[in-house]
This record gives structure tokens, sequence and C-alpha cells, in this order.
């Protein structure tokens, strides 16, 4: 963090950078079935709210795992997700220290006839600095447009 | 002169960006006058809204569908001359179709951000279809 002349605690440009790239991390290692590098991303005891899968996952054991579970839902036929696009990535400083992020994400996709559309979403989620670095401490997946945003989830 | 504009500055201007897109796609009138200077202006295929009463009025009268979209902008071009930055973006517009989405239209911003009261607003920006 960096002090201001009106000492209100904020961001440095280097966290900032730091977790915009935890971001970018995150998205590579699921888009290319990385379990241990995506569960990486978060603290130990981490979590992610998947939307797809309408469950939660809890720690690195669960959160690699729901990468083969997403592999598997593949073989079976299922959509594949093929990157994830955050835009529009907004960081708030909470007063506990720790970053609420905020990103809209777009979802390029397949069925399983070849079939190609948009799955469209955002995050909301807790980021902590942690001795490792940035890490998420929760993900959750949301709907878009999101029947319980009345306006914008920023302050 | 870009080389002058500092790492915080240029955070901060993308954020601007990411603020507004997350104004228009939730209808959130108060945001949106948030990133525009008092006598900021947004000029666009519906029109030009000058000042944060036609801005909000203008945000407050979109369209539940228009609700369903999101603005994905991209590809972030920052200039430094003088006081003012000059902002340069790709937008795509994806449309809600209920359980598949589209590419409704992809265009470009330019903008002019300014120093206002310790924060960089939008003095104008305006919409252009590729």
């Amino acid at each position: 963090m960096s002090a201001t002349s009106d000492s209100v605690p904020r961001l440095s440009a280097e966290d900032r950078l730091e977790i915009l790239e935890l971001l970018a991390r995150y998205c590579w290692a699921i888009d290319c079935d990385d379990g241990p590098a995506w569960a990486a991303t978060f603290v130990p005891d981490g979590v992610f709210h998947s939307l797809l899968l309408d469950k939660s996952f809890s720690g690195y054991d669960e959160l690699v795992g729901m990468i083969e579970t997403l592999r598997q839902r593949r073989a079976e036929g299922h959509d594949r997700n093929l990157i994830h696009v955050p835009a529009n990535v907004v960081l708030e400083l909470r007063d506990d220290g720790k970053v609420r992020l905020v990103a809209q994400l777009l979802g390029p996709r397949k069925g399983a006839n070849d079939q190609a559309d948009f799955a469209i979403g955002w995050y909301d989620d807790v980021v902590v600095r942690t001795p490792e670095g940035w890490r998420f401490e929760v993900r959750r997946h949301k709907h878009w447009p999101d029947p319980d945003l009345a306006g914008s989830p920023l302050r | 002169m870009s080389e002058a504009l500092g790492d915080g500055d240029r955070l901060a201007v993308q954020e601007l960006v990411s603020r507004y897109a997350w104004a228009l796609d939730t209808s959130d009138a108060d945001l949106m006058a948030s990133v525009f200077t008092p006598d900021g202006a947004f000029i666009g295929d519906l029109g030009t809204y000058t000042g944060h009463a036609q801005l909000r009025s203008w945000v407050e009268s979109r369209s539940a569908a228009l609700r369903a979209t999101q603005h994905f902008v991209s590809n972030v071009m920052l200039t430094f001359e003088g006081d003012v930055i000059l902002e340069r973006s790709a937008c795509l517009i994806i449309g809600d179709g209920g359980s598949q989405s589209g590419v409704q239209s992809s265009g470009f911003y330019r903008g002019r951000v300014v120093r206002h009261d310790g924060a960089w607003l939008f003095a104008e920006r305006s919409f252009h279809h590729w």
C-alpha cells in the first residue's frame, strides 16, 4: 500500500500490477487445464464458487480436483470454455487491508457440435497479501445480468 | 510525452475506463456521472450528453435489452499531451441473448481525460463503430 497526502491508504501501482498479473495467471492456468497452477493462485484454504458446476471448492485438493472435473465434463460432451477473458477490472482496498476485485468476464465456448458462442458473467472476489504475493482468498463467478445487482457493485 | 505519465496515473485511467463500462452495463447513473467532469460529455450513436444531469438521464433511459450487455474494453492506449491524457481503446459489446450471447457491436472510444479535484476524469468521450 502507499500513503497519500490525506493519509487515506491506497493500493500502490506495484500492488495493482501484481494483482492484475495474478488474474492473468489464473486465466492461463484454468484455460490450460493446469490444476496445480490454478490452485496456486489461491491461498491454501481459498474458495472458488463455481457458477457452472453450482458448487464451491475449498482448499488446494478440491481446487485441483475441479479442473479435473471440468476436463471430464468435456470428455462427456459438455461445452468447452475456450478462454477466460476478464475485463473492466476494478480493485478496491478494504479497511481490513484486503482487496475487493470486481471484473466482467467474457467466455468464448464451443459446444459438441463445434458451435461457438459466448458465456458472460462477472467476478466478485477477495484478494489478500501473503508472503508469496497476492492470492485469491475467495472467487465468486456470478451471472450476467445479475438479478441481485441494483446498479453497479462499485463504491 | 507519454513517458511523463507515471504508473499510478496510467493505472488510475485504466480503472476510470473500467468504471465507465460498469456504469453503462449496470445502468448506474451515479457511477457514470462520477467518471466525468461536471461539464464532461459523451458522444454516441444516440446523441451527445453534456454535464452530469444529461449523463444521468442517458444512463437511466437505457432500455432493458441494452442493460443485458457488457462492454468489453481492451487495448487501451494512453498518450499524455500537456495536462491532458488522450485515451483510445477498443470495445466489444456482447449482448445477453438468453442461453447464447453474441457480439452485438464493436468499435473504439476516443477520450480526453483531465485532472479534476485530484482525480483523472473524462472531459469528453466518444464511441465510434469499426
